[in-house]
């Protein structure tokens, strides 16, 4: 896109598109996130569903 | 023809100057989007316009559209209404016995070429693009063929191929962007025996439209179509009867269709970056209520046999001390009996003693 | 045509499999029509109407139907209730299966299926709502998929594959909530662009909210609904743990719905308010948004209270199926009968059979592939070698 923004909608072309990636950004990290804040934790409140996807207890 | 074809080169020249001069970008969210300045646009003027269809013929012909079955010389297709359909991207029909008009009324309609079009903001591969020069143009080599853009635009203006089956393209008036770009009328303009049709800078056409309300006083009724319907529109109409009389929705509110979905659209950082982070805490919260839960019964578990053991041992030990209170009392039992035994022996023993002493004083 | 079973054994001449038949081999008529002569051979779709019931149905509300599985998941492994664990798998299954035949049957739809990629490989309209749909539809059936995958790997005994599978649960669970969040929402935000076209009593601001909250309630009922389906025909395949919770399953969901449905109805009848609709509330349409209204959500909200007070199951179960009819009104009101409401009724769109016939057939896909699954793989009872892990 050369021109500059006058259009309401390629303005929200150019925000829509750069949102959709920083939000894959944030869907990817905060599994990694959540990992690493908790992976010291005696209690496994770890998104690795161990203790959640059990099935009979 | 009220704008002569050096005048429009000229225009393109100074669209292609100011394009190249460049504008700054403009800022922040907040800012007002002023739209092309230099876009062109076309005013229909109702009052002019005689029914003759040679724009529907124009525009079949410079568009390459496949012929009609009926002649465009042939009027009474105007009979009924039509509407736009993928092989008309320009239809005129016929009003009659309007109130307050002398006679028959004609509209024509085709894409409006809408300041902010509702169906670029709809469609999932961009395939409209608002050019520079005003006009909405459509890109078949992306269009998936969903179909939203019908959905989204007030003007019920795109169509569909729907009796193609391998490629099947959505059908619209281009505002005939190849012909602009080249320095040509659109061909419906240029064909408009009436002059009902006048091409211009869309900014101009505001101007003339005004002047046109004051040097007819009566004839016209003071409301430029598409100047603000869906946020404003290429293409303007002007009319002496309202606009809802020529089939032409007034209700349609002067919001731009990339307004209405602005809040949903907004909604999707939202909940991408917060529901995780929600979702997780209430997931840690359960866990941790299940493993609380989890230790309270177990330490209650060990409390109890704790209990249970003390209570035991408590009883063992009374058991122990008594048992011992009653060996000390069977001892010292045995013991003075032992005692007694040995005193009784001793003293049966004396006796015995004394006895025999006796017997023996007893013979002399 | 043989009978659709895909058993070894020889197939039956059982009345499902006759009419299951029947509608294959018709749906597959159809589909050759379809893709050899395009659309305007197989269906009443015009420039005016461009959406029918392929979307209408299939889209919206096979959606709508398909959300048990984010609702049951997000139950049992999120808000920690597992006493519904046992429904999770089959809620799982529908969702997924729903899914994949929503997906399907948009190749049916669009112009050009072959290019229903373009929006994340070629160019990306990021300012259509249909585009956030496409992406959140496309990911969550991914993420069905692999949380389904469990009960395929038992069955095929990989048990090093599904270990890590099941390791990822909370992971795609949450995943699976934002998604269906999001496209939920977002069918009926499709409609925002559009407020000339739709009737007032149905656009609302809120639509996008009315929508989401109207999937909880779906995907609630429909698990209810399923179960007693379940129940009714494969009772022979479901263990301990299935029969002893799906009462409890019956009795938690009623009560969650009837909830629900209660948040669901006020912001309804709000919504009326801030569009100040209610004028039109004295009209023809008005009668039949009443009708939606008070017939299709307050009814079933109040049914369900009912059974659950009276721990009356089969109140509970009837009232899954009327609510889960709800959900189809409502979803076809929006989509095909306050859609285009300004329309003279010569201009209306009524769906030609071949249209209706391919709803049946994707329809009838869907069953005879839960028919498959549940009598092979361990949906409705847990697998033996698995219990424990
Ligand atoms: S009139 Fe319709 S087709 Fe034309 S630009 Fe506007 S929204 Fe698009
Ligand atoms: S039909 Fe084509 S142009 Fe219209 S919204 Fe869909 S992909 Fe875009
Ligand atoms: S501008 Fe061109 S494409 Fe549009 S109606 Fe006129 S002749 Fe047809």
């Amino acid at each position: 896109m050369d021109n500059p923004i006058v259009t309401l909608h390629d303005f929200m072309l150019r925000t829509e598109s750069i949102t959709y990636i920083l939000v894959v950004a944030v869907l990817v990290s905060f599994p990694f996130f959540w990992r690493f804040l908790t992976d010291r934790d005696e209690d496994s409140t770890r998104p690795d569903g161990e203790h959640s996807s059990g099935k009979h207890h | 023809m009220s704008i002569s074809r050096r005048k429009f080169l000229g225009w393109l020249g100074a669209a292609g100057a100011g394009a190249a001069v460049g504008r700054p970008a403009q800022a922040a969210g907040t800012a007002r989007f002023p739209g092309h300045p230099e876009a062109f646009g076309v005013l229909f003027d109702v009052t002019r316009c005689i029914g003759c269809r040679k724009c529907e013929e124009a525009c079949q012909k410079v568009n390459g559209l496949p012929a009609p079955e009926r002649p465009f010389s042939d009027l009474t297709v105007m009979d009924r209404k039509r509407r736009t359909d993928s092989r008309n991207y320009t239809v005129v029909n016929r009003y009659d016995h309007v109130p307050g008009a002398r006679g028959p009324l004609y509209r024509k309609l085709q894409c409006n070429h809408c300041l902010e079009p509702a169906c670029a903001s709809a469609c999932f591969v961009a395939a409209f693009h608002k050019n520079s020069n005003g006009s909405v143009t459509y890109d078949e080599s992306v269009c998936v063929g969903c179909r939203y853009c019908m959905i989204a635009c007030p003007f019920e203006i795109p169509t569909y191929e729907y009796d193609k089956a391998f490629t099947p393209r959505v059908m619209k008036c281009t505002f005939c962007h190849p012909r602009l770009v080249e320095g040509l009328l659109p061909g419906c303009v240029e064909i408009c025996p009436a002059e009902a049709l006048t091409f211009g800078r869309r900014r101009d056409l505001l101007r003339i439209a005004r002047e046109r309300f004051e040097k007819f006083p009566g004839r016209y009724r003071d409301h430029i179509y598409g100047e603000t319907e869906m946020g404003g529109t290429a293409w303007l109409t002007i009319s002496g009867v309202p606009f809802r009389e020529l089939g032409m929705r007034e209700d349609l509110g002067t919001v731009a269709a990339p307004e209405l979905t602005k809040g949903a659209l907004s909604v999707v950082p939202i909940v991408a970056g917060l529901w995780p982070v929600l979702l997780t805490g209430i997931y840690a919260i359960s866990q941790r209520r299940d493993k609380i839960a989890r230790e309270e019964s177990s330490a209650a578990v060990a409390a109890a046999v704790a209990q249970a053991q003390a209570e035991a041992k408590a009883k063992l030990a009374e058991a122990m001390a008594k048992a011992e209170k009653e060996k000390r009392a069977a001892v010292e039992k045995e013991v003075k009996k032992a005692l007694e035994d040995a005193a009784k022996a001793k003293a049966q023993e004396g006796a015995a003693a004394a006895a025999a002493a006796e017997a023996e004083k007893k013979p002399s | 045509m043989p009978a659709p079973k895909f058993t070894l054994q020889k197939p039956a001449l059982t009345p499902f499999n006759v009419v299951a038949g029947i509608i294959l081999a018709v749906g597959l008529y159809v589909t050759v029509i379809r893709f050899t002569q395009g659309l305007a051979a197989t269906t009443n779709l015009s420039d005016y109407n461009p959406w029918g019931i392929w979307i209408g149905f299939d889209l919206l509300v096979g959606v709508a139907l398909a959300a048990g599985g984010y609702v049951t998941s997000a139950a049992c492994y999120i808000f920690g209730l597992k006493r519904f664990h046992s429904a999770v798998r089959p809620a799982i299954l529908t969702g997924f299966l729903g899914y994949a035949l929503v997906v399907l049957a948009l190749h049916y739809d669009v112009g050009r299926p072959w290019r229903l990629p373009y929006p994340f490989i070629v160019q990306s309209g990021t300012t259509s709502l249909l585009f956030e749909v496409a992406a959140c539809v496309a990911l969550y059936l991914t993420v069905l998929f692999i949380e389904f995958s469990p009960a395929a790997l038992e069955w095929l005994g990989l048990k090093r594959a599904r270990r890590i599978v099941v390791r990822l649960t909370l992971v795609l669970t949450i995943f699976g909530v934002v998604l269906s969040t999001l496209h939920q929402s977002s069918l009926g935000a499709l409609f925002l662009i559009a407020p000339s076209k739709l009737h007032p009593l149905w656009y609302s601001p809120y639509i996008a909210l009315f929508f989401f909250v109207s999937s909880v309630v779906a995907g609630l009922s429909m698990v209810i609904f399923e179960s007693t389906l379940a129940h009714r025909y494969f009772h022979d395949k479901m263990d301990d743990e299935h029969l002893r919770q799906a009462d409890g399953v019956a009795l938690g969901f009623g009560k969650a719905a009837a909830w629900v449905l209660a948040g669901y109805f006020v912001m309804k009848v709000i919504g009326i308010a801030q569009t100040d609709a209610w004028s039109y509330l004295a009209t023809g349409y008005g009668a039949w948004f009443l009708v939606e209204l008070l017939g299709f959500i307050l009814l079933p909200c109040y049914a369900f209270a009912i059974g659950v007070r009276d721990k009356n199951l089969k109140v509970i179960r009837w009232t899954a199926a009327w609510s889960v009819l709800g959900i189809v009104v409502n979803r076809f009101n929006v989509g095909l009968i306050a859609f285009n409401y300004h329309l003279p009724s010569s201009e209306r769109y009524f769906p030609h059979w071949m249209e209706i016939a391919i709803s049946l057939f994707v329809v009838t896909i869907g069953v005879v592939a839960y028919k498959f699954i549940v009598t092979h793989m361990p949906i409705l009872y847990s697998h033996p070698d698995y219990d424990a892990h």
